[in-house]
């Protein structure tokens, strides 16, 4: 077995940490916040239009009924674009889900199996989870567990 | 006694780099950094216009990849950039961020070379969390003929039992004899709970 080399290095980035100038945790994170903020409108755009296309591909597949790997894949790689945004403008859950969704694709993809009542459920939660403000804490959290038991029920 | 002085945060001269395989999460990001105050953001769609960015000579202070791209491209980029011996991003601070990870990209992430990988969806408070800890960042160096990249140990506990170990500076874990007298149970419990002395 060769040995490797293990050397220190210079961190550029540690010059960004100083004690005058610059700003405070609480202001940088209030900036970020407020030019977040400024992109709100289209990127909650960019997540209905992900939220469309997994619910028109999922009844696809549901009509369809057998395994089809491109069709999963689209779905999969949707719902990990709700997964990235949803939890940025308060749609936290909504991302829970699709990343429960995401889970579950994924294990059907290992499998090679297909179940489109399992789908159809995360397409119901994530319907659910899109209106967060409509329904109660309690019922919203109880859909969450639901959605994480039965994806990781697929062994 | 002298006030610490609090931590604050300068990235007006940094440069980073970007590299997400979608525009709306690629903004967010670049929103982000706006926000802590980067002048100097390099935002890429591609792989390809990220290795432009590399081989034309841009130095980074701190690179963000996406770890959901194709084919697990992200994670190929940085294990090419970390053995680019010649090229000075090869030891720049480098951040995977991932949604759901499918288990065959888990030991990719581990293994490619990145300081570490942060799950999304990355907030403003999640990346100034982990830009402070990457500013903070000591561990050294790694090259092998597997891996490049940060020591992937963030504890060094030695090397595994029953091994003597790879490198210079691994300690045996066994003990030798005590080269001077027992310390006194009070010395132990001033060591593990010190208390201020009173002046």
């Amino acid at each position: 077995m060769k040995s490797g080399n293990t050397f220190k290095y210079e961190n550029r980035l540690a010059k960004s940490v100083v004690t005058k100038g610059g700003m405070t945790a609480s202001e940088a994170l209030s900036a970020a916040q407020d030019a977040v903020e400024q992109i709100r409108d289209p990127t909650i755009a960019e997540i209905d239009a992900s939220l469309q296309e997994i619910y028109a591909v999922g009844d696809q597949l549901k009509a369809a009924g057998v395994y089809d790997e491109a069709g999963l894949q689209k779905i999969y790689v949707c719902a990990n674009r709700v997964v990235a945004m949803g939890g940025v403008f308060g749609l936290g859950e909504l991302g829970q889900a699709a990343y429960s969704l995401c889970e579950l694709v994924s294990r059907f993809q290992t499998l090679e199996r297909f179940h489109g009542q399992m789908v159809q459920v995360h397409l119901d939660g994530l319907r659910l989870l899109r209106n967060p403000g409509d329904h109660l804490a309690a019922i919203r959290e109880q859909v969450l567990a639901g959605l994480r038991q039965l994806a990781t029920s697929v062994v | 006694m002298t006030e610490k002085a609090e931590v604050r945060l300068n990235l007006t001269k940094a440069t980073v780099l970007l590299l997400q395989n979608n525009q709306a999460e690629l903004d967010i990001l670049g929103q982000v950094f706006i926000g802590f105050g980067v002048k100097a953001i390099r935002k890429c769609l591609t792989l390809n216009e990220a290795e432009d960015c590399i081989s034309a000579g841009y130095v980074f202070d701190l690179i963000i990849v996406d770890c959901d791209m194709a084919a697990g491209a992200g994670f190929d980029f940085v294990m090419r950039l970390r053995r680019m011996e010649d090229n000075e991003n090869r030891l720049t601070p480098i951040m995977l961020v991932s949604g759901h990870t499918a288990p065959s990209s888990i030991t990719r992430a581990r293994d490619c070379g990145a300081n570490f990988v942060v799950a999304k969806p990355i907030t403003p408070k999640t990346m100034l969390d982990r830009v402070m800890w990457l500013a903070r960042e000591t561990r050294q160096f790694v090259v092998t003929d597997t891996y490049c990249g940060p020591d992937r140990r963030h504890k060094t506990f030695g090397p595994p039992a029953g091994t003597k170990g790879r490198r210079r500076d691994d300690v045996s874990a066994k003990l030798g004899k005590a080269d001077g007298p027992d310390m006194s149970q009070s010395d132990i419990d001033a060591l593990l709970n010190p208390k201020r002395a009173a002046l």
